[in-house]
């Protein structure tokens, strides 16, 4: 049976009689508007960093002290400013000794607008021609915020452990399986009677898996602990209390306590803090003020967690969920379909597209289709549209206060997956290559999609210090519809 | 993304539920116009009777109305909406007796418009639960992949993994 004729059956759901709209909603004028009960609202706040105020306590200090004794302190003015280029990894090749001076200067102040500067970034992020629009002001002081967060140092949150990548494998038969690599090359895989593997973090030697069989009682859920042989060290399995409970993503493991997250039906999640034994010793909920309490990915920075939540960066707080980070503006909306932790940064990865909650009048899909009128498109026009509107962007954003630091962009694409390993990150993007529009007969039948769209897979992979270092067509082509 | 007529949909959705929220009651009309036929036939290929399809829609009517501030604006509405309706939904399978089988569903069809109906259930007969619930909720209601997984609490490669099973289980049943 082709697609199309089962979404053809499927639009017989427009048959069923609508009850009349009087009936269904005569109860509803009893329904008193309800409120979860849930912490005071914090308002969003930026922390001023202290290693912002340092460096900028730093500036200070060698303006003034440069002011009073100009000539006796140039020697010793180039050699800070070399030493700066050193801590933060910035070539001084091809400057003049008067130029690394006005470079360190124009760093140290956050002003960024002498030329050279431009250059002495470039040197260091020399993959960051993928950019979309050259730097601006703006944009090198991001380049420079970076660096400095770098060269400040920070934790690493690795998807492997020791060399040792672990990896759920999937059966037709929906069973799931894992399997433990090294340097790429497969060490053992195993599909466990005692649970059935759906998300794995590495903890130590071992790899922490939680799961269900598909006899469990709806609302429990699994955790094992398997060694780095493959034997299992523990099974366990954890009632909830909660109705409409879903686990989502939820392992993270430190060096002595594995974590469960679960999204609650509500405004709310539960974090589950167990130890290596798998005894429950801490149970956290956390509430956001409005809006499902869901995310696409999560990462722990401090005692706190991280989540990304398709357009927001939130950020636990106590029992509450922060907006640290609202992506977009009136014109266009981020879409981020993953979050990693690496070497002390966040990387975000999604599309920019044009916003289409837009309260304004005339936004891009509204002059498309103006323009076009809705049953008229032509596959030119809508790849030409799509081409124009839609960037893959990598978000680069300080885990602190969910700021932005850096981006790098691809137009004409949607950016994918990230995953770490070998002291790399891979960011994985589609690059459109051919866009086919469809159509629907039914109104309801909303999956009449607009567009097919086939890309070829790009990967570019990143330093530990946020530089690409290489980029490669996988030779993988995929087709999605939207 | 999605196609224009949804995309239309959506905005004026969005636009209902933030009034709802705002405390103008009069937006459930405009929800219900809007979705009402959306949330009746989601709940019809669960529940599969259309009493109970009926009792679910206005259930999720209620629903809406009594927690209308959970709604962030600029979030999904269909995806809102749609997984209220599938809790709600799968409650009230938990709640009757094991009673209304496919079959019996059918039996007691007595329109036309109703035994157009069980021709879909017909067609999902062979699907599990969750596999029905993406293909309904991604060929029928119009949620993304990535919306379906929300709405079902699982990854997104799982859902798309689960889609293409049951097109293919689907493929496979209607051409032996």
């Amino acid at each position: 049976m082709k697609k199309r004729n089962i979404i053809k059956t499927m639009q017989k759901l427009d048959s069923l009689s609508l009850p009349e709209k009087e009936r269904i909603l005569a109860n509803c004028a009893a329904a008193a508007p309800q409120t979860t009960p849930e912490p005071r609202a914090t308002p969003k706040t930026r922390r001023f960093s202290p290693r912002k105020i340092a460096v900028l306590a730093m500036a200070a200090l060698l303006l003034v002290a440069g002011g009073v004794t100009v000539v006796a302190q140039e020697a010793k003015a180039y050699n800070e400013a070399i030493d700066f280029f050193e801590e933060y990894n910035l070539s001084a090749e091809g400057f003049t000794r008067s130029e690394v001076k006005k470079i360190y200067k124009d760093i140290i102040t956050e002003s960024f607008t002498y030329e050279k500067t431009e250059e002495a970034l470039a040197n260091s992020f020399e993959g960051y021609e993928i950019q979309a629009k050259p730097l601006d002001s703006e944009g090198l002081k991001r380049v420079w915020m970076v660096c400095r967060w770098l060269g400040a140092g920070g934790r690493t949150q690795m998807s492997e452990v020791d060399g040792y990548e672990y990896v759920v494998l999937e059966r037709e038969d929906d069973t799931n399986g894992l399997q433990q690599l090294k340097d790429g090359a497969v060490q053992w895989s195993i599909y466990p009677e005692e649970i059935n593997c759906s998300d794995i973090a590495p903890i130590g030697d071992k790899v922490a898996v939680c799961g269900r069989l598909p006899d469990d009682p709806e609302y429990t859920v699994r955790l094992a602990l398997f060694n780095e042989d493959s034997t299992l060290a523990w099974v366990k399995q954890y009632s909830r209390p909660f109705g409409f409970g879903n686990v989502r993503y939820p392992l993270y493991c430190t060096d002595d306590t594995i974590t469960v997250i679960e999204r609650d039906f509500d405004h709310s999640m539960w974090i589950l803090t167990l130890d290596l034994d798998g005894n429950i010793v801490e149970e956290e909920r956390v509430y956001r003020s409005s809006g499902f309490a869901d995310f696409e990915a999560v990462v722990r920075i401090g005692e706190d967690y991280l989540f990304d939540t398709g357009d927001k960066l939130l950020r636990q707080k106590g029992n509450q969920l922060e907006v640290l980070e609202q992506f977009g503006n009136d014109d266009w909306e981020y879409h981020f379909d993953g979050m990693v932790e690496f070497n002390g940064l966040v990387y975000l990865t999604g599309t920019r597209m044009p916003k289409h909650h837009n309260r304004s009048e005339g936004d891009a899909y509204d002059r498309f289709i103006e323009e076009h009128g809705k049953d008229g498109l032509t596959d030119e026009e809508v790849s030409q549209f799509y081409r124009e509107n839609h960037t893959a962007m990598l978000m680069i954003c300080d885990p602190e206060t969910g700021e932005p630091k850096s981006f790098y962009t691809v137009p004409g694409a949607s950016g994918g997956k990230l995953t770490v390993g070998g002291g790399r990150l891979n960011w994985e993007v589609d690059r459109y290559t051919e866009i086919e529009s469809i159509y629907s007969e039914s109104y309801y039948l909303s999956s009449g999609n607009l567009a097919k769209i086939s890309a070829d897979q790009w990967q570019y992979v990143f330093s530990l210090y946020g530089q690409i270092v290489g980029e490669k067509d996988t030779g993988r082509s995929t087709v999605f519809e939207n | 993304m999605a196609s224009i007529k949804q995309m239309i949909t959506d905005r004026e959705g969005d636009r209902a539920l933030r009034r709802l929220a705002s405390g103008d009651r009069s937006a459930l009309g405009n929800i219900y116009d809007l979705y009402g036929r959306l949330i009746l036939s989601v709940a019809y290929t669960i529940v599969e009777n259309t009493a109970d399809a009926e009792d679910v829609l206005q259930d999720t009517m209620i629903e809406l109305a009594r927690y209308a501030s959970r709604y962030g604006s600029g979030s999904s509405p269909r995806a809102y909406i749609l997984t209220i309706t599938r809790h709600i939904a799968i409650d009230n399978l938990r709640r009757r007796k094991p009673q209304a089988s496919l079959e019996e569903a059918g039996d007691r069809s007595s329109d036309d418009g109703l035994l157009e109906a069980v021709e879909v259930l017909d067609l999902l007969r062979t699907l599990s639960e969750e596999e029905r619930q993406t293909v309904t909720l991604h060929l029928y209601g119009g949620l993304s992949h990535k919306e379906v997984a929300k709405t079902l609490g699982i990854t997104t490669a799982a859902a798309e993994k689960k889609y293409r099973r049951a097109l293919a289980k689907l493929r496979q049943q209607y051409e032996c």
